[in-house]
This record gives structure tokens, sequence and C-alpha cells, in this order.
């Protein structure tokens, strides 16, 4: 793992409301094919950070963004614009949102305005992202019915492909399987595992097990007083086998958060 | 005791709640049924298809049909984009709420302003001061601005109803601003908007007074030639002239039977805008 090429860096950042510091001080860095997860109480500023990296928290919501976020060592400020970092940079939402209209619409909502694809080029990209994304075996009969009757977890997933359909390098989870039933839960995991060699991921989770499951690496956020920090972060096998601190070990045991 | 004073009142704000929506239908249940009543007769396939004679007293109403719907067109085709840019500027681009609320201040206010008002400023500006005479697309304008604070409300309120969970998801997906308003914004306020639409032309079309200084005549025009100097004939206008002499009973009858036309025109617009009303709650649905 150390010696993989670094893709994404977070230096020193620091978001703020109005008066009202969010998250603090945070830096991490995301290697080629690692999986990182975010673990925190709710209002840690896990969103938060993800909203960053994207450049929702600053452009779309007018948070006050403070440090430096890098990838490739290009700074995702100065060095890119807003749609093409977009493409670089996936985020999976909490919530699926499903635009209207039909599976293959919706898979092909992103990519569409980035590439020309022909119909043979769309077919093949669907059906793709789709095995990728685990849902192609449920939903390969119906592509062209509106993806509004999918259940929760397949909207899920159906968000999932979209965001591959635009192939990031980065991938970035915000909660993917909170609201899931443990069938998706599961196949969204297997996706992630499946995934590491070509993607970067960065996987927000409030589930300990998912992220022991799932990352190779894990950083605990805390929300004392309402500023979310970074309290401990290492390799996710040792940092859960033995957590330094006594925050983390409250956390682990589900007396905190 | 106190039991029976609020049942009291609570009837009584019941029964005048009734009273005051029935009031509303029947006045416009009975305007219908006195236009019908006294213009149906005029009414036959030969009025509607051939040119007007002797200053309204025999032929039909032609070329005044032609005339309304080039100007609901015109005023369609202008308002769209006004409505649009509106909309953006106001669910979007101003920031601060109270900027926000000034706004729509202006907009309702714009809204008030009488018809009569903008007749008489289209007339200094645009046939007085920009020599255009009486002019088809003068008159599409002027009515285009006045309602447009319905239109452009109407699509700003359903843009401010599409959760911003799909803006996000959009601009995620790296979509520039301009998709996002056409393969977000605009589709999922479209029950609104054109309801507010179709609204705001039915109101459009059957105004006289931005236009008759501006864009009709009386008689003498047929289908516009140009810009300048172009001017069309027109129901509102029409219906205003004939009613004028009322002296005449042939006239006076056509009147009414160019008025029927007018309303069920008007009718036909607000009822086509039922179906989107009655969607409008549905397009701002989220999983
Ligand atoms: N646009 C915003 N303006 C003000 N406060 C915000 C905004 N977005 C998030 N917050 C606040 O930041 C804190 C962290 O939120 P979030 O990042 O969503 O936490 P998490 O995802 O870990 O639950 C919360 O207290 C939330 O209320
Ligand atoms: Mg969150």
């Amino acid at each position: 793992m150390k010696n993989k090429e670094t893709i994404l860096n977070l230096e020193e950042l620091t978001v703020s409301a109005k008066n009202q510091i969010l998250v603090d001080n945070i830096s991490f860095t995301l290697k080629q094919g690692e999986i990182i997860s975010l673990i925190g109480a709710s209002g840690s500023g896990k969103s938060t950070i993800l909203r960053s990296i994207n450049r929702l928290a600053d452009y779309d919501s007018g948070l006050d963004v403070q440090g430096k976020i890098l990838l490739h060592g290009k700074d995702i400020y100065r060095d890119f614009s807003i749609n093409q970092l977009r493409t670089h940079i996936g985020l999976v939402f909490q919530k699926p949102c499903i635009f209207p209209g039909s599976i293959n619409r919706n898979v092909l909502f992103g990519v569409r305005h980035h590439r020309h694809l022909n119909k043979e080029d769309a077919t093949g990209l669907v059906e793709d992202v789709l095995k990728k994304a685990h849902l192609w075996q449920e939903v390969k009969d119906r592509l062209h019915q509106p993806a509004e009757n999918l259940s929760i977890g397949q909207k899920q997933r159906l968000s999932f492909a979209r965001t591959l359909a635009v192939d990031p390098e980065v991938l970035m989870l915000d909660e993917p399987t909170s609201n899931l039933d443990p069938h998706s839960t599961n196949e969204i995991e297997r996706c992630l595992l499946e995934m590491k060699d070509s993607k970067s991921i960065i996987l927000v989770t409030h589930s300990l097990e998912q992220g022991r499951r799932v990352s190779d690496r894990t950083i605990f956020l805390s929300a004392t007083s309402g500023v979310g920090r970074v309290i401990e972060e290492g390799d996710t096998v040792l940092l859960f086998r033995k957590p330094e601190l006594e925050e983390t070990r409250k956390y682990m045991s589900g007396t905190a958060g | 005791m106190r039991n029976f004073w609020r049942k009291l009142r609570d009837n009584f704000f019941t029964c005048y709640s009734f009273l005051c929506g029935f009031m509303v239908l029947g006045i416009l249940g009975l305007g219908t049924v006195l236009v019908f009543h006294k213009g149906l007769s005029a009414l036959s396939v030969s009025f509607l298809i051939s040119p007007m004679k002797e200053s309204g007293i025999s032929g039909g109403i032609l070329y005044q049909i032609v005339g309304t719907f080039i100007t609901l067109i015109s005023t369609l085709v202008i308002v769209l984009p006004f409505s649009l840019a509106t909309a953006l500027f106001r669910s979007f681009y101003i920031k601060s709420v109270l900027l926000k609320k000034a706004f729509t201040v202006f907009l309702y206010t714009l809204n008030g302003v009488p018809s009569i008002i903008f007749g008489l400023v289209g007339f200094v500006f645009f046939v007085k001061y920009l020599e255009l005479g009486k002019s088809w697309l003068t008159g599409g304008l002027l009515l285009a601005i006045m309602i447009l604070p319905t239109t452009a409300l109407a699509l700003s309120e359903g843009i401010n109803r599409i959760p911003k969970e799909y803006i996000e998801n959009a601009s995620s997906l790296g979509l520039k601003p301009s998709a996002i308003i056409f393969t977000v914004l605009l589709p999922q306020s479209f029950a609104s908007f054109i309801s507010g639409l179709l609204i705001g032309i039915a109101r459009a079309i059957g105004e006289t007074a931005p236009i008759m200084f501006t864009a009709t005549v009386f008689a003498g025009a047929t289908f516009p030639h140009g810009i300048k100097e172009s001017p069309i004939l027109s129901l509102p206008y029409h219906i205003f002239n004939l009613a004028q002499e009322s002296y005449h009973a042939q006239a006076l009858q056509n009147a009414w039977g160019s008025a029927c036309v007018l309303i069920m025109i008007v009718f036909v617009l607000s009822f086509c805008s039922l179906p989107f009303r009655l969607t409008v709650h549905q397009e701002a649905k989220m999983s």
C-alpha cells in the first residue's frame, strides 16, 4: 500500500458556515486503489467533507472552505473547472435520487453530457455499469420502464451505476446503505470491493461493521461541541483491534454517538 | 354555553365561506350563461369563417379570430424566454432573502399595473417614439410584459418546489448549469409553468386596453405584412367597437356572438391548464 500513487490529498481542510466552524483541520490522503472509511457520529461533518471535495460545499451551498484539496497534486479549486472536477470525483448520496424516466435514461443521465455515445456504446455502457452495480440481473428486462418503480435498494444501486457511468477515478459514497435492506447493502459492499483496483474510494458510514468489512483505512471523526475533527485514523485492521483513544473505544463499544 | 357559541361561530364561518364560494361561481356562471344566451344565435360556421362586412353589421369575424391567435402566439413566444430568465433570476441568482422579497413585490406590482397604462406607455414608446405605428408585434410584446409576472412566478415557484437533491445530484454528475436547466429544472416544473402560461395567455387575449392604441384596428387589416404599420384585427377590440353601436340590433348581436367565441377560447385555455394544475403536486415528489 505504501508505494501506491497518491490520488487525493486534503491539507488542513476547514469548512465553516457564517460564523460557525463545521469541520476543523482535516488532513488525509487517498491512495490509488484504496478504500477509506470515514466513521463518526451524525453531525461530525462527514457529509460536509465529501461535499467540499466535489465543491458542493463552497460552490453550491455557499460555505467557506479553507485549506487545500489536491487531486493528483493539482488544486481542485484552481486547476479544474467544476464540471471537469466532477467527472474525476463522483458522489453517491445517502438518499437515492431518481430522475423521471426510464432506468436506461437514469444510467446515462450524467455521462451523455460528457461524451458522445452512439446507440451501441450506450447499450454496452448501461449493461456494464449495471453489472458493476450488481443491479443488472434484477432490471435487465425492464431497462425502458420507469425507474420510479424500483425498490429503494435498487434505486440506490441505480444511483451508483449512474455515477459509475461517468467513470470517475475517485468515488465518494455518503452512507449509501443507511436506508437499505441487507441484500442491497451486501451487493453494494461487494461491488466496492470488486472495484478496488480501478477506483479509489471514500466511504462514509456510521456502521462500524461496514467500515471493517470494506475499508483499508479508517478515519474516526468526532463532533465535540458541533465541530467535526479527526480523532483517530489508521489501518482498519489495526485500528479496530487496538484503538488508542478512549473516545474511539467508546464509539466502538456503542456508548458514544 | 361556550360550546354553543363556538359551534355557532364555526357554523357561521362555514356558511359564510360556502356562500362566498357559491357567489364567485354564480357570478362566473351567470356571466357565461348571459353571453351564451345572447350570443349563440349569432354563431354559425359562416360567422366564424367569413370576414366582417358593413362595419360588423353583417359578415363574420374571421380576421378578428386570426388576429387574436396571432397576438396569442406572439405573446407566447415572447413571454417564454423572459419568464425563464425572470424565474431563474428569482429562484437562483438572488441570494439575499430581502432582495428576493423585494423582487417578488415588484412582480406583483407589475401584475397590478392597470392594463391601460401598458397601452399608453406602449403607444408613446413604440408607436410614436420608435415610429412603428400600430403593429401586432407591439401588441404581443405589451401583453407579454403584462402576463410576465404570472408566468414567471408560476415557473419560479415550480422550480422552488423541486427538491434540491435533484439539482445536487445533477451537479455532482458534472452537468453544466445550462444542462441542469434543460434536463432538471424545466422538465420538473413543466406542469406549473404550462398552467401559469395558459392562465396568463387566457388573460392576455381578453385584454383590449394594451392593444387598442398599439396593435389593433377596427377594420381594414387581414394578415400582418411586416412589423412596421402592420396592425391586426382582434376579438376584444371588435366587441368593444360593436358594443358602442348599441342602437344597431344586428351589430349588438354580432358583438355577443364574438364575445361567445372569445369566452370559449378563454375557457379552452383555462381548462387545458387543469390537468397541469392537478399534476403540480406530483412533480416535486422525491423517492
Ligand atoms: N449549508 C450548511 N449551513 C450551515 N450548517 C451546515 C450546512 N451543512 C451542514 N451544516 C452543519 O454541519 C454539521 C455537520 O453536518 P454533516 O456534514 O451533514 O454531518 P454528518 O454527515 O457527519 O452527519 C451539522 O451540524 C450541520 O447542521
Ligand atoms: Mg451525513
